[in-house]
């Protein structure tokens, strides 16, 4: 009997060699397999886009600031925020002051006004695959200003009955949307500062006009026109918690690259 | 690697393609962004003259046209007359405008109105449009008048219609 129970237990024992033997043999196929060149272009091309998320960066302009000297009747200030989305796609929003007090020198019309404006879009990296120092943009923005201004002059005199009548409203409403498509090129300074320009073109596309007036001066629009030219000179900086992605990218190519030395 | 440079360059000179129609069309939008200002700023009360079948006519009569409240003669012996183009007044409410046919025939129209000090841009000034309320007028040679358009301002756009009588018409 004892003899009997000795032959059961090898059996056993060795019909569990013929299943888990070749399972090892299967693992040790899986933990030797060595990623080739191909692996390493998937996780370059992925650290070309990189991941969705790169960051935020915040700018400000300072040509609206100075934009007086080059001839504008109107002063204005902004800043805006950037979310970095695969170095690719830059959804954008921006705030703005802009603020006139003018008088004509030729008809004495004097105009007053000063509001916040408001902007949100998206920029497209024209350059994405590079993550080059510099790159050109394209973008879209829709922009909205809710504004009130004063406007005066001499007496309107009537060619005719010869009457005079004063000209004089104060804090007319006004509320304006436009549509911006915008140009640009920013250039990096240091790793974390930038510097670049936009051209605008902007398009009214809906506005409120007062019953006695048009406004001259829209915050954030320039001249009251159907379409007309912007130009803003930001200054980029990268907030703190941007590259945290991007450098995990890095490091898992890196590690694949010294695999595939070994 | 060629075909990289390939794409490289296509990609490029697509860039650069988009980068100049879009610089076109800046240039085209800012061309056709004019500045139209109206030389006097006044916004006038347009008539045109028609029979009873609603046909343009010339009136076969030198028409004179002088206004209650002023010396100013504002149509002065016109032959051949297809309408009128009269201003109005920046305070009053009615005004009465004297159209005359001959010494002996005249009308007179009677237009109430209110009146709106307009700022139109630094560059185009100050101007006072107008508000039709309604309008009357005599009936020697003029038929009837019909306000087609209350709105008085630069647009070129017919506000009265008056329908003469063959009496007077060409």
């Amino acid at each position: 009997m004892r003899i009997s129970k000795y032959i059961i237990q090898l059996l056993f024992l060795s019909s569990l060699f013929v299943v888990i033997l070749p399972l090892q043999a299967q693992e040790r196929k899986v933990t030797k397999y060595v990623p080739g060149k191909d692996d390493i272009e998937k996780k370059q091309e992925k650290l070309d886009l990189g991941p969705l998320f790169q960051g935020i960066s915040a700018y400000a302009d300072v040509y609206g600031l100075v934009g007086k000297m080059f001839g504008n009747n109107y002063t204005s200030s902004e800043f805006g925020f950037e979310v970095n989305l695969k170095n690719r796609f830059f959804p954008v929003f921006e705030m703005g002051y802009g603020k006139s007090n003018y008088t004509d020198d030729d008809n004495n019309i004097h105009y007053k006004t000063s509001s916040t404006y408001y902007r949100v879009g998206m920029n497209y990296n024209f350059f994405y695959k590079k993550h080059q120092t510099s790159y050109v943009y394209g973008g879209l923005r829709y922009a909205f200003s809710p504004f009130k201004y004063d406007v005066d002059s001499p007496d309107l005199i009537d060619p005719i009955w010869g009457d005079k009548v004063p000209f004089a409203f104060n804090n007319v409403k006004g509320n304006m949307s436009w549509g911006e498509f915008v140009i640009g090129l920013q250039s990096k300074i240091t790793s974390i500062l930038h510097m670049g320009w936009t051209l605008r073109y902007k398009l009214r596309l809906s506005t409120t006009e007062s019953l006695n007036s048009n406004p001259w001066y829209v915050p954030g629009y320039g001249n009251y026109k159907k379409n007309t030219f912007g130009v803003t000179y930001d200054i980029v900086i990268d907030l703190p918690f941007w590259k945290s992605g991007k450098q995990k990218a890095l490091r898992a190519v890196e590690s694949l690259k010294k695999e595939v030395k070994k | 690697m060629r075909i990289y440079h390939f794409r490289m360059g296509q990609g490029r000179s697509l860039i650069e393609m988009l980068l100049v129609i879009i610089l076109l069309g800046f240039l085209y939008a800012s061309c056709s962004n004019g500045n139209d200002c109206v030389i006097d700023n006044v916004s006038y009360a347009r008539f045109n003259f028609y029979d009873k079948t609603n046909t343009s006519i010339k009136l076969n009569a030198t028409i004179t046209v002088t206004a209650a409240g002023t010396d100013s003669v504002l149509v002065n012996q016109e032959a051949d007359a297809k309408g009128l183009e009269l201003p109005v007044s920046y305070t009053g409410h009615i005004d009465t405008f004297i159209v005359k046919y001959t010494d002996l025939m005249r009308d007179t129209i009677f237009m109430m109105h209110t009146n709106i000090p307009y700022f139109i841009s630094m560059d185009c000034g100050m101007a006072m449009y107008h508000l039709v309320e309604d309008v009357k007028c005599t009936h020697y040679a003029i038929d009837s008048i019909k306000l087609v358009n209350p709105q008085i301002n630069f647009d070129p756009n017919e506000n009265f219609k008056i329908y003469y009588s063959t009496l007077i018409s060409k």
